[in-house]
């Protein structure tokens, strides 16, 4: 088994070096299923307009309407207005998968400026930054995320805005105590003695160590920021019918739900199999950095 | 002690200050002009540019947030701008059924799950430990209003055992609480196992073994009172997060609780109401913490001599 | 031998890990005599600490066992003995003092009451107040204030919680001390009195020791005999004259002695042994010492010596193999 050093030699790195973390994620039965299930996931939203007509979406056909999955070329049936449900589901994948790797993104963004920040100067800009970041938590996420699209108004993009207001909180924390914890680490000072100034230690030791937690935050948070906009979208809040996303979806066949079950069914099946695969490989990534548990 | 609790409370309130403002300027941006809503569509624009400048609502935005605060500090939250009524008292109607929902989901959570946990470590590796892991895996990747959802229709509608929406009794809570306290369930169990396990890999737990304790007493005496420290004083912490979910069981099962009460209010972008409630929250979550902080300080020596000396 | 306190007899012992078999004690023979202080004396990895919880049977539970061997303890056959029988010797006749102080004792609950939990399990009978009398005693021995009793282990420094840890084991007045690196983690002038301190009390209970350590100083300054550990196998023992007072020693044992700085001699360099400790997943056939052995033999490499013993010195390696005719 080939081991891949990362790059700078002096690195003392306490998580094994990128390729080991590889080969025991790879091992992790779970974590593979969810890789390949998320692949899958993806490339079917990215490629739909191939194989899907995008009027099929939005086509009401009323006599056709509450057909079971099978039917008539209807691969899960239609709902309520007669469209086509894997049309739907598909096409609401790509907005649900779209608009949560952009809120992560975004709050990464922000976190990770801050969090890092913050680690690195310590002292009252440390402070600063954590009270900011405090008064973000004051209150739980969807609430802030609903105040937030309470402000901006209804719209996708609007909702993504609010969801990543309510997530970088978290995500500079673990920057944060990521680089708090390197700080303490012997091979920083090391660096210093043999000369590194202070954007080459960043660049060669800091950001190679530090990344683990960020990537795995990032990844189980993509799991619950679909949840989430799953959610909104149940309320009614953020993406609004008839733009079809699992959780308007859900809200939109409420009502029929009852008697015929694979409206309520079929989305839900695709949010917690799509957010479950996440988390697979969340832990997956988690239990691979880290040396002590065994794999 | 009583210092550290002062200093505690202190942190409290530039949090809940910083929040309010913030959630006060973004709500400005919302469209919507108070004067003219409350004088109706046949107003002239004197009548309400003179209104305007009576509620000071041309005033610099932070005039405007300092007498807000005022009112706030003395219990005025404004009124809800399309409903006409109070944003406090109505809050306050609204809250017992919240509360109830809230309380019973947590106890559901807390004495299923800790005890779920504590096995799943105990028995780490075993076939229940790798079927309430899965399990918890997948209510945690559930939605709720999903779970919700199917629990309202197979058990209350098709089943019939128990009321599907509304209040009335105890027994309309019951699915509701279940469906809150589902996910919250699932991260509980892990949480205690995690926390178990941790305490159980210890030299001390080796120790006690080593004096002749029986496994049961090593688990009791030793294990748990550390293990579950964590778990006992997180669940303050977790009164918040069941407040966010709390947002979709409400709209699920039809409870009119505070929860719906913003839902309706972020919809219509009624900002007194959306700002009252933020605002009221974010105290009761800093007072949860609060007593979260006070809690480990007065169970866990360490943190108790940390702050005595 | 008639006095025997504890008698291990070919003791392999492994570890299950998900990676490898860990073979930690590869046919183990030691014996103790009742009143004894033996220093077994080895590296890191050489299995002193997986011996002594072997004794105790605390190896961790699905990863430690024993496959072969016997451990007698005053006739009782502890391989073979049930659950109720261990947790009646735990504490009361064997115990054992833990290595890493700062971890070895609860952070919840005060050292008194630790201390305590020794007599509420071996002398339920007792009453409260003598138990209290024996824990202020065993305290004011260990030259910890009673009034202590009652604080938490984070108020007190690495050697008192060593000491305290030395209470809990001697309290109930053991007939066998099990002293895994008491010393290692404390610094010198703390590891002086915890010794003089240890030495009191066997003096003052009449307990048999095994005394685990990597520092050859304390072993002649404390023990009566001495066992050498390497890669499981005790390759040499005997009297501490036996070992010490020798010209030639087990070639493990002499790389031990040229290891430490010479006060009396000038000294240019020291020499080390060079190499590693045979891979415990991968051992060799023969003799575990045998590549780092300037001494090696053909027939070291593929046979395991035998123990070659006289009187109360054994060796276990091929160029001794006269030395039992020697008489």
């Amino acid at each position: 088994m080939k081991r891949k050093n990362i790059k700078s030699s002096g690195s003392i790195v306490n998580r094994g070096s990128w390729g080991l973390v590889l080969f025991r994620f790879r091992k992790n039965k779970l974590a593979m299923i969810g890789l390949v299930v998320i692949m899958i996931l993806v490339i079917a939203s990215l490629t739909a307009p191939l194989y899907i007509d995008y009027e099929t979406v939005y086509t009401q056909c009323i006599k056709d309407r509450f057909l079971t999955p099978g039917t008539d070329g209807h691969i899960l049936g239609t709902d309520q207005l007669g469209r086509d449900l894997f049309a739907r589901i598909i096409y609401g994948g790509r907005i649900s998968l779209l608009a949560g790797l952009i809120t992560v993104a975004m709050a990464l963004a922000l976190g990770v400026l801050l969090g890092g920040v913050a680690g690195y100067f310590g002292g009252w800009v440390d402070n600063v930054i954590m009270r900011f970041c405090d008064v973000f938590m004051a209150v739980p996420r969807m609430l802030l995320a609903m105040a937030v699209s309470a402000a901006l108004g209804q719209g996708t993009f609007k909702m993504v805005i609010a969801l990543s207001v309510a997530a970088f909180p978290r995500f500079a924390r673990v920057v944060r105590s990521s680089i708090l914890s390197l700080r303490g680490q012997e091979f920083i000072e090391a660096a210093r003695c043999y000369g590194s100034s202070s954007p080459r230690i960043i660049y060669k030791h800091i950001i190679p160590n530090g990344l683990g937690p960020v990537i795995i935050s990032a990844t189980l948070s993509l799991g619950s920021t679909i949840l989430s906009i799953a959610s909104l979208g149940f309320l009614g809040i953020g993406v609004a019918p008839p733009t079809p996303e699992w959780g308007t979806i859900l809200a939109e066949n409420r009502i029929n739900i009852r008697y015929y079950p694979h409206l309520g069914l079929v989305p839900g099946l695709f949010i917690v199999v799509c957010v479950m695969c996440l988390n697979f490989m969340g832990d997956g990534l988690r239990d691979a950095m880290d040396p002590r548990s065994k794999v | 002690m009583v210092k550290y609790i002062l200093k505690r409370v202190l942190f409290v309130i530039p949090v809940v200050l910083g929040i309010s403002f913030f959630i006060f300027l973004i709500m400005s941006l919302a469209p919507g002009d108070p004067a003219q809503l409350i004088l109706g569509t046949e107003a002239s624009p004197a009548a309400i540019a003179a209104k305007r400048a009576e509620l000071g609502l041309d005033d610099p935005l932070l005039v405007r947030y300092v007498n807000y605060m005022k009112g706030v500090v003395q219990g005025d939250f404004g009124f809800s701008w399309y409903n006409k009524f109070n944003v406090l008292s109505e809050f306050g109607a609204r809250l017992p059924n919240t509360l109830t929902l809230g309380m019973m989901a947590m106890a559901i959570s807390a004495l299923v799950g800790i005890p779920l946990g504590i096995f799943a470590a105990v028995r780490q590796n075993s076939v229940f430990d790798y079927t309430s892991m899965v399990v918890a895996m997948i209510f945690t990747s559930m939605p709720s209003f999903w779970f919700g959802l199917m629990a309202q229709v197979y058990i209350a509608l098709k089943l019939g055992w128990l009321p599907a929406t509304g209040v009335g009794s105890l027994k309309h809570f019951v699915l509701p609480a279940i469906t809150l306290a589902a996910a919250q369930l699932a991260s509980q169990v892990r949480m205690t196992r995690t926390s178990i396990l941790e305490v159980i890999k210890q030299d001390y737990v080796r120790t006690a073994r080593s004096k002749g304790a029986s496994e049961r007493r090593v688990i009791i005496k030793h294990v748990l009172r550390n293990g579950l420290l964590p778990v006992i004083t997180q669940l303050g912490l977790s009164f918040a997060l069941l407040l966010g979910g709390a947002i979709v069981t409400e709209t699920v099962f039809a409870i009119p609780g505070v929860a719906s009460l913003l839902i309706s209010a972020v919809k219509l972008r009624d900002v007194p109401v959306v700002t009252g409630i933020v605002i009221i929250i974010a105290c009761f979550v800093g007072f949860a913490n609060l007593l979260v902080d006070l809690l480990y300080a007065v169970v866990d020596p360490r943190v108790k001599h940390g702050y005595l000396s | 031998m008639s006095d025997a306190i504890l008698e291990i007899k070919d003791l392999h012992v492994q570890y299950n890990t998900d990676d490898a078999v860990v073979h930690a004690l590869n046919g183990l023979n030691l014996t103790l005599e009742k009143g004894g202080v033996l220093g077994l004396v080895g590296e890191t990895g050489a299995g002193k600490t997986t011996m002594a919880l072997s004794i105790l049977k605390l190896l961790p539970e699905k990863v430690g066992q024993v496959t072969k061997g016997t451990i007698t303890y005053n006739s009782l056959d502890i391989l073979k003995a049930r659950k109720h029988q261990m947790m009646k010797l735990r504490g009361a006749k064997i115990s054992m003092i833990f290595q890493d102080p700062m971890t070895s004792l609860n952070p919840i609950i005060t050292v008194g009451d630790q201390i305590l939990e020794v007599l509420d399990l071996h002398f339920p009978d007792m009453d409260k107040n003598e138990k209290d009398q024996k824990v202020d005693e065993i305290l004011g021995l260990v030259g910890i204030q009673a009034k202590r009793k009652d604080e938490f282990p984070h108020q007190f420094s690495g050697g008192m919680k060593q000491r305290i840890g030395i209470a809990m084991a001697l309290v109930a007045e053991p007939e066998l001390l099990l002293a895994d690196e008491p010393t290692t983690a404390l610094d010198v002038t703390i590891q002086a009195q915890i010794l003089k301190l240890m030495k009191e009390l066997k003096d003052k209970f009449d307990t048999s020791m095994i005394l685990i350590t990597h520092d050859l100083g304390v072993v002649a300054e404390f023990c009566e005999n001495v066992a050498i550990v390497y890669s499981g196998e005790i390759i040499e023992k005997g009297t501490i004259e036996d070992v010490f007072t020798r010209d030639h020693n087990h070639p493990y044992t002499e790389g031990l002695f040229n290891s430490i700085p010479n006060l009396t001699c000038d000294t240019e360099r020291l020499v080390p042994i060079p190499g590693f400790m045979a891979d415990p997943t991968n051992l060799p056939a023969g003799c575990k010492f045998a590549e780092r052995c300037k001494y090696c033999m053909e027939e070291c490499k593929t046979h395991v010596p035998p123990s070659y013993a006289i009187g109360t010195h054994s060796i276990k390696c091929f160029l001794f193999s006269d030395m039992e005719g020697d008489k």
